[in-house]
């Protein structure tokens, strides 16, 4: 406890710092924003076997010779569905040209079950992941309403899926990264967003708004 | 400023565009192929092919067995084991790659012997050959490599007729009763052998899940051969010398059930020149 309010005082002092060089400091140290995004391909990798990270290749599961009775009449999976990433951050605005972010998102997984022998449904696998993130972003274009950026981060994600067809829970910890070659936000105190992004989280492009203060 | 919100609106495009892409569903596990392979493929392995590759290289063990010592030394083992052939002891033979039989000192075919064959099973692989019109299930020499072997304990009944006892693999260990499986010996002219089968059976596994079989009539007619394949390589094709055995006649019959209610049936019928398969699911 005391590391991490340590941490916070020294990020105060570097924030504090912004005057040093004499241009014109961001009028806002701090800001929060929500947001939404897809296509969360490693999610989709993870909870949904058969997806490939980097596309939305479907593979069918089919019977592969395994020689059960289990195997053969075992519930089979209908179509999966994501959410898609859906984000929280706070913001730490230490230069004009460089903010620090802390974000934790969040995606969810389902797919139907169904009967081997009658098709009717039987119930459903379905899961979730979250993962914290901290990003490094870097403003490249600072106007009254407009502000560019890119953005490069790393944490990690937990996930967790309930496989029913299996009787298995799946529990994975592994890294996240991000990397969102250009974003833009329009607006001054209450503002919107948009942007490009690719990494463990999303394949893809994320909106959203956010509050400075 | 218009620039911006253009910019603005193409990001957006780009994310609403991106996210939320779902998976198509799978195939059920239960179709055509699944239950035609799982009933020949592991209720026949079970009821009709390792039973008569049981008989068959015990018989081939019995006739080396049964030699004299000078016998053994001269004896000229390429025809009879082209695998090759090592002794574990005065009663046992390995083949390797292949299998081992276990004699209980006796002959084979004197009624109350009992023996023992262990075998490789993936030596035992079946093999359609649609373009030789035929349908025949082979055992191959596949080197050292250790596997879990499969385990069969065959009992003589009566001159030229045996039945299965027992059956293991891996931590799987089946007891059969007297004349569930029996093997019997049809002729032998020396280059090939043929065999019936009359077997019944059955499968159980979890949430109430069973499959039964069984060779209907007669039984199942099997002949066994040596023959030779092609296996084509690089720059040239091999031959390799293979124990063919060929379902020819009969057969073979399995129903699945969940709980009380039978939900599958696969009828293998075997004839010269094919195998007709009449599988519930299309």
């Amino acid at each position: 406890m005391s590391a991490f309010l340590l941490l916070c005082a020294g990020l105060d002092v570097f924030a504090g710092d912004r005057f040093s060089k004499g241009k014109e400091p961001y009028p806002f140290d701090y800001e929060v924003r929500i947001g939404w995004g897809g296509y969360p391909s490693l999610d989709g990798d993870m909870l949904l076997d058969g997806t490939s990270f980097f596309g939305i290749v479907d593979t069918d599961m089919s019977y592969d010779g395994y020689y059960t009775l289990s195997n053969i009449y075992r519930d089979y999976r209908g179509r999966g569905y994501l959410t898609g990433i859906i984000s929280a951050e706070f913001d730490l605005n230490f230069r004009r040209w460089f903010t620090l972010t802390i974000g934790a998102g969040f995606s969810g997984a389902w797919q139907p079950l169904y009967d081997a022998v009658t098709g009717k449904k039987t119930g459903r696998n379905s899961g979730f992941t979250v993962s914290l993130l901290p990003e490094a972003r870097f403003n490249w274009l600072n106007r009254d309403l407009v502000r560019m950026y890119s953005a490069i981060g790393l944490g990690l994600t937990f996930s967790a899926y309930d496989e029913r067809d299996y009787n298995n829970m799946e529990l994975t910890l592994y890294p996240a990264f991000q990397f969102t070659p250009v974003g833009i936000s329009v607006g001054r105190k209450v503002y919107g967003f948009a942007e490009v992004g690719m990494g463990t989280q999303f394949l893809g492009g994320m909106v959203g708004m956010g509050f400075r203060f | 400023m218009k620039r911006f919100c253009n910019i603005f609106a193409v990001l957006a495009v780009v994310a609403a565009a991106s996210s939320c892409l779902a998976k198509k569903g799978n195939s059920p596990f239960r179709s055509n192929y699944s239950i035609m392979d799982y009933s020949e493929s592991e209720m026949g392995s079970i009821y009709l092919f390792e039973p008569v590759m049981a008989v068959v290289l015990a018989r081939d063990a019995d006739v080396y067995l049964a030699l004299t010592d000078e016998e053994k030394e001269n004896y000229d083992t390429s025809e009879r084991f082209p695998e090759g052939l090592r002794h574990i002891d005065a009663n046992s033979i390995n083949i390797p790659g292949l299998a081992s039989i276990y004699s209980d000192g006796g002959r084979f075919d004197t009624p109350g012997a009992e023996w023992t064959v262990r075998a490789n099973p993936y030596a035992l692989t079946m093999w359609n050959y649609s373009y030789r019109g035929s349908h025949y299930y082979e055992a191959y020499h596949y080197g050292s490599t250790t596997y879990y072997p499969v385990k069969v304990q065959v009992k003589c009944v009566s001159a030229g007729k045996w039945t299965v006892t027992s059956r293991s693999f891996d931590d799987d260990a089946m007891a059969f009763a007297e004349d569930q499986i029996t093997v019997s010996l049809d002729s032998d002219t020396g280059e090939s052998s043929s065999y019936t089968v009359v077997s019944a059976g059955r499968a159980d596994e979890d949430d109430g899940l069973h499959a039964e079989c069984g060779t209907s009539g007669d039984g199942v007619r099997l002949r066994y051969s040596m023959g030779t394949v092609e296996s084509p390589g690089e720059e040239s094709a091999a031959v390799m010398r293979v124990r063919m055995l060929k379902p020819y006649s009969g057969k073979f019959c399995v129903t699945f059930y969940r709980g009380n209610e039978q939900v599958d049936h696969c009828y293998i019928t075997y004839t010269e020149d094919s195998a007709e398969y009449d599988v519930s699911v299309d």
